[in-house]
């Protein structure tokens, strides 16, 4: 009895969680519409970078998604400790998805510039450093933010796999599209 | 193996077939452009639907991971008590939060001059609702099945079921609306 009100009060918490993560998502997460809205000129400016857009705004959230569910993971097993440090697991996470970001940020541009030749017949190569330092950009920002917001959901008693997923979304397309805003006024 | 290399074996492959799908995601929406232009609802909701389902992946596949490593699950059941339960979560959650984006969507739209009348309203919402629901349930039963496949063959289901959920969630969601959108408006 006692075990199953325990079981329920989690779920119900869980629950509150969820909704309230998903709802501040929707509503912030245009947010990063409004900012696409208001640049769309410039995405014409160069060729095949509306090809890139959703490849490089759903990594965000493959690639942090699954850092901030490992972190999620490792606090709940106490396999590291609440507390941020520069443990070894912290480390490795961090050099590995920094090292995912680059690649994928580097097939993502090469993608978006085979489409585009192939489809459109525009052969443009500033596809391939938007796309390669919009990702690095936005990980800089990104990583640091996922880390420490981890961590304080988990120490402030949230669950950071109810709370994260949405968050890592929402804030990585509004970092995301900024990102390759300042990336299309460097290499043009 | 070391962290590193663990989650760079893991993740490379699906990331890089993630990005392959969410590269040509867009290609469903293209054939009903026209449409989503007129009615400006669809419009401010699709991004919206798209990251929202990403997200209920996202969280499935973390809780279920957890529970895995925490060994409170030990074989692939949907009788267990935290699934049965998890379910009932996200699916309650996804009706709430699916309502709230219609709703969202109506009065943004509003605001750039679009007027929908009850019989849109209606439509809209049924036409979100029927995607969440169908691409919840996929979600939801892809993520505990082979999230479970994924932990006995010792691999992170973090690593490797998220980027497929949620690429799942993007090319579905734009391919189920655009099917939809076809036939109801």
């Amino acid at each position: 009895m006692k075990i199953a009100g325990k079981t329920k009060k989690r779920i119900d918490k869980d629950f509150v969680e969820i909704i309230g993560a998903q709802l501040i998502a929707t509503t912030f997460g245009r947010i990063g519409g409004i900012f696409l809205t208001s640049a769309a000129d410039k995405l014409y400016l160069i060729p095949g970078l509306l090809v890139l857009i959703p490849g490089f705004l759903e990594m965000h959230g493959n690639i942090l998604g699954s850092l901030a569910a490992r972190l999620g993971t490792a606090l709940h097993t106490r396999k590291i400790s609440p507390e941020l440090k520069n443990s070894p697991f912290i480390k490795e996470n961090v050099f590995a998805n920094v090292s995912l970001g680059i690649i994928v940020g580097l097939f993502l541009g090469l993608l978006a510039f085979l489409i585009t030749k192939m489809v459109f017949g525009v052969v443009d190569v500033k596809i391939i450093f938007v796309s390669v330092f919009a990702l690095i950009l936005s990980l800089v920002i990104e990583l640091p933010l996922t880390l420490i917001s981890t961590f304080w959901f988990f120490r402030k008693g949230y669950d950071p796999d109810d709370v994260m997923g949405p968050y890592v979304t929402t804030s990585g397309d509004v970092i995301s599209i900024l990102s390759l805003l300042v990336a299309l006024w460097v290499v043009l | 193996m070391n962290i590193y290399k663990k989650i760079i074996t893991e993740s490379m492959k699906v990331l890089i077939f993630a990005s392959i799908l969410s590269s040509f995601g867009g290609l469903s929406i293209k054939l009903v452009e026209e449409k989503l232009i007129m009615f400006v609802p669809l419009f401010i909701i699709i991004p919206a639907l798209n990251n929202m389902i990403g997200d209920f992946g996202i969280i499935i596949v973390s809780k279920f991971t957890t529970h895995l490593y925490e060994q409170k699950i030990k074989r692939s059941s949907w009788r267990f008590h935290f699934v049965k339960h998890l379910f009932k979560d996200i699916f309650l959650a996804a009706i709430i939060a699916t309502s709230y984006m219609v709703l969202m969507s109506i009065v943004l739209s509003k605001f750039r001059g679009f007027t929908a009348d009850s019989d849109f309203v209606i439509k809209l919402f049924l036409t979100s609702l029927i995607v969440v629901i169908i691409l919840v349930l996929i979600i939801f039963f892809i993520s505990i099945g082979f999230g479970f496949y994924v932990y006995k063959k010792n691999e992170d289901p973090d690593d490797l079921v998220i980027p497929i959920t949620t690429s799942i969630a993007d090319l579905g969601s734009m391919a189920a609306l655009s099917i939809l959108v076809y036939l109801f408006f």
